[in-house]
């Protein structure tokens, strides 16, 4: 279930923290310094006081499992390919977000599950999503 | 009732084909109008009011397609699965305020063939294409959650096919009219777990459309008189990333709606509730107080949902996941059955004996979060 594929996607600034954050191995979010709070998913502007967003936060990259879908019928690139974990993960001091999950030992994958970010080499093609890891040390 | 309607439902038509191969989607338009103008008596000189969603042309295009000239009211919102649903409200509305008295509402679609409204990609699709997102993995996460946080089984969510597939059954029209076992249900193949085959809504082509007039016009036709007494509309949001997948907008759409109606959900006679997939019930049954929040389970065991003999009979057409599911916009469809319902033209068989308050509720787009919702009630008025 680690074999994930790279996503074509078109990206703007806002969105450039996150992704390039997942490339060293980070999790990173846009955060407005006025509400000193997540702005998520990233925006140009904090939707609480509109204030353009400048600022990022560097987050611990662990968190726990909100829900979970083993997804057996993906579309696009994840068209037939062995099942995958589609997750919420709530970010310990950030906000939750969509992100793939794997488990070492499938039986501990449970909604409440600590998980920690599992940096992924950079695909040939496209970007990499957020891939964590079930990891009860986390 | 303690609320006049603010408008009549004066005619309704459901287009029969769920598989449309070798005509044209303005063909299937054309059609879906002849049968609902017939349905009311009326002709299309009488609109002077026109709904649609999205559609192939524009709005311009639509109404130069349909011979309406003269319109003065149109509204072409697209509120996805909680379209139509919300036009019974802002068509009431501007029947109303005068702006117009006989509103023609309409979709149709051929998915099938590709053929159906969509929108552009939205703002933040790239977080969920990073991902593999789907549209049946939204809705599984939403279920997976409401397990863990209730106990809520695939079980419960089966007892809500089982019950869509047995009002099938008497649908000559239904795409999947054969009746299931729960068993039947669990056994399905996985598509995004919890969810399986059985649980999510068919992919069908055709349409629907409903005229909406008012007071004046609908006592001059003769018709069971179905009147909108409430509607309401929300959204849920992620939030800025602090969603809430076990709850939708059903909680203030819901209680908008029988404040607006002076009513509660001990009054209602039957439901017509939005079932793209089988947790979609469950989640806006809870949400609209038909049982305690977490207690959605538990309410649609027993055949809970069955007619004429459950405690609250719904989708007796057979609903999404068994009837049909036009253009990815369900909202139409649950309207017209409810109609069916207060004007005694249910199936005799699951006809609800003097049926005089429905439901109907629409939910558009994901589920808990980026979701869309709106419900109405409408009433017999003898
Ligand atoms: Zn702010």
């Amino acid at each position: 279930m680690t074999d994930l594929p790279g996503v074509e996607l078109t990206l703007y600034p806002e969105d450039l923290p996150f992704f390039d954050g997942l490339e060293r191995g980070e999790v990173v979010v846009t955060w407005c310094d006025h509400c000193d709070d997540h702005v998520w998913p990233p925006r140009s502007h904090c939707i609480r006081c509109y204030s353009p967003v400048a600022g990022s936060r560097t987050l611990a990259g662990t968190g726990e499992i909100y829900s979970y879908s083993v997804v057996h019928r993906g579309e696009g690139v994840f068209a037939k390919r062995p099942p995958y974990v589609l997750a919420y993960v709530s970010l310990d001091g950030g906000p939750t977000i969509m992100a793939n999950v794997v488990a070492d030992d499938p039986a501990a994958l449970a909604v409440g599950a600590r998980v920690r970010l599992r940096p992924r080499p950079a695909p040939a093609t496209g970007r990499a999503g957020a891939l964590f890891a079930v990891d009860p040390s986390a | 009732m303690s609320r006049a309607p603010l408008a009549y439902v004066a005619g309704i038509y459901e287009h029969p084909d769920r598989a449309i191969d070798d005509r044209s989607l303005a063909s299937v338009y054309l059609e879906i109008v002849a049968g609902v103008l017939a349905d009311a008596g009326l002709s299309i000189s009488d609109i002077d009011g026109f709904h649609t969603s999205l559609n192939p042309g524009g709005m311009p295009a639509m109404a130069d397609l349909l011979g309406l000239s003269g319109i003065r009211h149109f509204d072409g919102t697209d509120l996805g699965g909680a379209t139509y649903v919300s036009s019974l409200g802002t068509a009431a509305r501007a029947i109303q305020a005068g702006d117009a008295s006989v509103v023609l509402v309409v979709m149709a679609g051929l998915p099938r063939r590709g053929l159906f409204n969509r929108a552009v990609p939205g703002p933040h699709a790239v977080y969920e294409l990073a991902h593999g997102s789907t549209l049946v993995g939204q809705y599984a996460l939403a279920a997976q959650r409401h397990m863990h946080e209730f106990g809520t089984t695939r079980a419960d969510l089966a007892e809500i096919k089982v019950a869509s597939a047995y009002h099938a059954s008497f649908n000559p029209n239904a795409m999947l009219p054969k009746r299931v076992t729960l068993d039947e249900v669990l056994e399905q193949p996985p598509i995004a777990e919890p969810l399986h085959r059985m649980d999510c809504c068919v992919v069908s082509d055709g349409g629907g459309a409903f005229i909406l007039v008012n007071e004046e016009v609908a006592r001059s036709l003769g018709k069971p008189l179905v009147g909108v007494v409430a509607q309401a509309e929300t959204t849920r949001n992620w939030d800025n990333g602090r969603l809430d997948l076990t709850h939708t907008g059903a909680i203030q759409t819901g209680a908008q709606a029988f404040a607006q109606a002076g009513m509660s959900p001990a009054d209602v006679d039957y439901a017509s509730i939005y079932d793209s997939f089988t947790i979609t019930v469950l989640l806006t049954l809870e949400d609209l107080g038909f049982c305690e929040k977490g207690q959605g389970g538990r309410f649609v065991r027993d055949g809970a949902l069955l007619s004429p003999s459950g405690v609250l009979p719904l989708n007796t057409d057979g609903g999404g996941l068994s009837n049909n599911h036009p253009d990815m916009r369900g909202g139409m469809i649950r309207t017209i059955e409810a109609v069916r319902q207060l004007r005694g033209q249910a199936h005799p068989e699951l006809q609800v004996p003097s049926c005089e308050v429905a439901i109907v509720h629409g939910s558009g787009f994901s589920l808990g979060a980026r979701a869309m919702s709106s419900t109405s009630i409408l009433v017999r008025e003898s």
